[in-house]
């Protein structure tokens, strides 16, 4: 890695660093890391924490700019990042707060298998899975839609296909925001990011991500475990993607037509991928209008990988979803912004929360969470990396306090792609899996290497963080047993 | 203006020697970056191209012949350059367009006119390699070292 980073970075508790704002004259207000002693080292490594403080300049935002253990390097904001800003004070939304992949995020499936049922199966069950789910580069979905049939996904998500035979109608509502951001405009996305995605719905697609089988491998805590469905030795499906190329397109849109508007709007920016616009400007809500309708499509994917993955698991064990429990525990958006109500010194505001690479983690008793778990509090679903773990949390009443109803969202990179590469020169990343007991199929030649266990941070470091922090709370360790990759 | 090449487009990385156009990947701490180098503007446009098509994939042309005009205008010529990979990035995911000859009929500050030479490629004779989800503006700066004119565009995958 290069460019280690030296600004000030002050310890303000066990577990929370700060770059004060007067590291830089830009700066409106603290930044803050999540960290702890072990991680800070890794964390100024590269130049994130830099990012965190040109964060701080976005005119409007509120309380601090945020980064969460699992910070690395981003494009204007570090993967990692929450800010929120206020739009009554002039408050801006920016298309890189929230990522080229917009909804990037997470879906967990239980069963009522045992790890002890399917090890047996294991490597026929993921080479059917491999065949089933659309995964890799440019690959298309085997469930062709109408461009007019996508236009209702992106207006309506996952509702719209459960109404249309896919999926089952309990998936809706165990998503957040019922897999549909209320405020869509699909005629705000453009042709090309029509057609860029349209073939889209229901793939993978490559990089970081997957579908794993996994099972229960660990219980912290045996109540909320169990109003989530969890226990020990169970296996789950676990989910990773997002809005595809029809996501990247709008990103890209609006970057490019908000460009000139920090000129136009006087707004001063550290580094011009931060561009944006204020939340109450016509460009602002064109993004705003856009970007729904791209995490709309991203639910609805998800939506349509499991759906894929039930009746590959049906098939495989004779039984029909519903009888092997292929119950939805959660849905998860880690790459999103929302207007959202926070109390922001001691004023009730609502906010525009940016949550690049951070995930939604609203606490016990909150509206939001759906009914079924409001008493223990919402699933946060956190990939780890394959070879070592993933975890359930649930969100904490120290995330609405300190970090805008927000927790981490993964591991987080330690090794660039190409140094991932680089270090897997002479090794067999799919042996060295197997030899701790994960079967792994990947589609293109250098997704596993870019993707192996030491690329990434530690995520039982990472969780620890965030429980020790308050923002939420571990439920259950799931250990990986075998992996489909793009 | 123009810049004609014919050879199919593999991954091999071409190493620069500091006086010949080209382009090589280099390290990145985030995803992946092209670095090209060129003796003009329009060269270095290519050399860019070339590199980002190198990322992509392995390509072999197709049968069906294609030309486009692509015109970018924008404030500042790494804009332009970023405009231009983004267009020929979409050409290729959006539509399968790959280009392996390019002619300039304008080239100036803030505007840039290419017309583009090449086929629909060859899916099932191609190998794709990486999904580049955007070019980013990310440091991106043509600067001049001697008597060439060099860029690194970082990809986001």
């Amino acid at each position: 890695m290069t460019d280690v980073w030296t600004g000030p970075l002050e310890k303000i508790g066990e577990t929370k660093f700060r770059i004060p704002r007067t590291y830089k004259t830009f700066m409106r207000v603290d930044g803050i890391v999540y960290a702890d002693d072990a991680l800070v080292g890794q964390i100024t490594k590269d130049k994130a924490p830099e990012q965190v403080a040109n964060v701080a300049s976005l005119p409007g935002i509120v309380g601090a700019s945020l980064a969460m253990p699992d910070i690395h390097w981003g494009y204007g904001f570090c993967i990692g990042g929450v800010a929120a800003t206020d739009p009554a004070s002039g408050g801006v939304i920016s298309p890189g707060g929230v990522g080229y992949d917009i909804n990037c995020g997470v879906r967990l499936l239980r069963t009522n298998l045992t790890r002890q049922e399917v090890e047996p199966v294991l490597p026929v069950l993921i080479d059917g899975l491999f065949r089933d789910v659309p995964a890799g580069v440019g690959e298309g979905g085997k469930i062709r839609f109408s461009h007019q049939e996508i236009r209702q996904i992106m207006q309506h998500g996952p509702r719209w296909l459960v109404d249309h035979g896919y999926g089952w109608d309990e998936d809706v509502s165990l998503c957040e925001e019922q897999g549909r951001l209320e405020g869509a405009d699909v005629d705000a996305v453009s042709d090309r990011a029509m057609q860029r995605g349209h073939d889209q719905c229901g793939t993978l697609g490559s990089g970081n991500h997957f579908m794993e089988v996994q099972y229960v491998e660990h219980i912290f805590d045996e109540k909320i475990a169990d109003v989530f469905g969890l226990h020990k030795d169970q296996v789950t499906v676990l989910i990773h993607s997002g809005s595809r190329g029809l996501g990247y397109q709008v990103c890209e849109d609006n970057l490019h037509d908000m460009r000139d508007l920090p000129q136009r709007y006087g707004i001063e920016l550290p580094d011009r991928q931060l561009v944006c616009a204020p939340v109450h400007s016509k460009e602002g809500q064109r993004y705003l209008s856009a970007m729904r309708a791209a995490a709309n499509f991203a639910w609805s994917n998800r939506h349509l990988l499991a759906h894929l993955a039930r009746q590959t698991f049906a098939h495989r064990f004779g039984k029909s979803p519903e009888q092997l429990g292929m119950h939805l525990l959660y849905d998860v958006a880690h790459n999103i912004a929302k207007m959202e109500t926070h109390t922001v010194d001691g004023r009730e505001l609502t906010v525009c929360v940016h949550r690049k690479g951070a995930t939604r983690a609203f606490p016990p008793g909150h509206p939001d969470v759906p009914e079924k778990y409001r008493a223990v509090g919402q699933p946060v679903l956190i990939p780890g990396d394959m070879g070592r773990a993933s975890y359930v949390l649930a969100g904490q009443p120290g995330a609405m306090a300190e970090s805008f109803g927000s927790t981490c969202h993964g591991a987080g990179r330690q090794l660039s792609r190409s140094a991932a590469i680089k270090a897997s020169h002479g090794r067999n990343i799919k042996k060295e899996l197997a030899a701790v007991g994960v079967y792994a199929q990947a589609r293109g030649r250098t997704g596993l290497a870019e993707e192996q266990p030491e690329a990434y941070k530690d995520v039982n470091e990472v969780v620890h963080v965030v429980e020790r922090a308050g923002l939420s709370k571990r439920v259950a360790k799931l250990r990986p047993m075998g992996v489909i990759k793009g | 203006m123009s810049s004609g090449h014919s050879a199919s487009l593999t991954r091999k990385v071409h190493v620069m020697d500091t006086k010949a156009a080209g382009y090589e990947f280099i390290e990145h701490t985030a995803d992946l970056a092209v670095r090209a180098r060129a003796a003009d503007l329009p060269e270095l446009f290519v050399q860019a191209t070339r590199g980002m098509y190198a990322l992509l994939g392995k390509f072999q042309p197709g049968s069906q012949a294609i030309e486009t005009t692509i015109e970018v205008h924008a404030p500042d010529t790494e804009s332009l350059l970023h405009d231009w990979l983004a267009e020929l990035l979409w050409q290729l995911d959006g539509q399968g367009n790959l280009f392996e000859r390019f002619h300039f009929t304008r080239f100036d500050a803030q505007r840039v006119t290419g017309h583009c030479y090449g086929t629909v490629y060859d899916k099932a004779a191609s190998e794709r390699l990486v999904e580049i989800k955007a070019v980013t503006y990310h440091g991106l700066r043509i600067e001049k070292r001697g008597d060439m004119y060099e860029v690194t565009v970082v990809f986001d995958i």
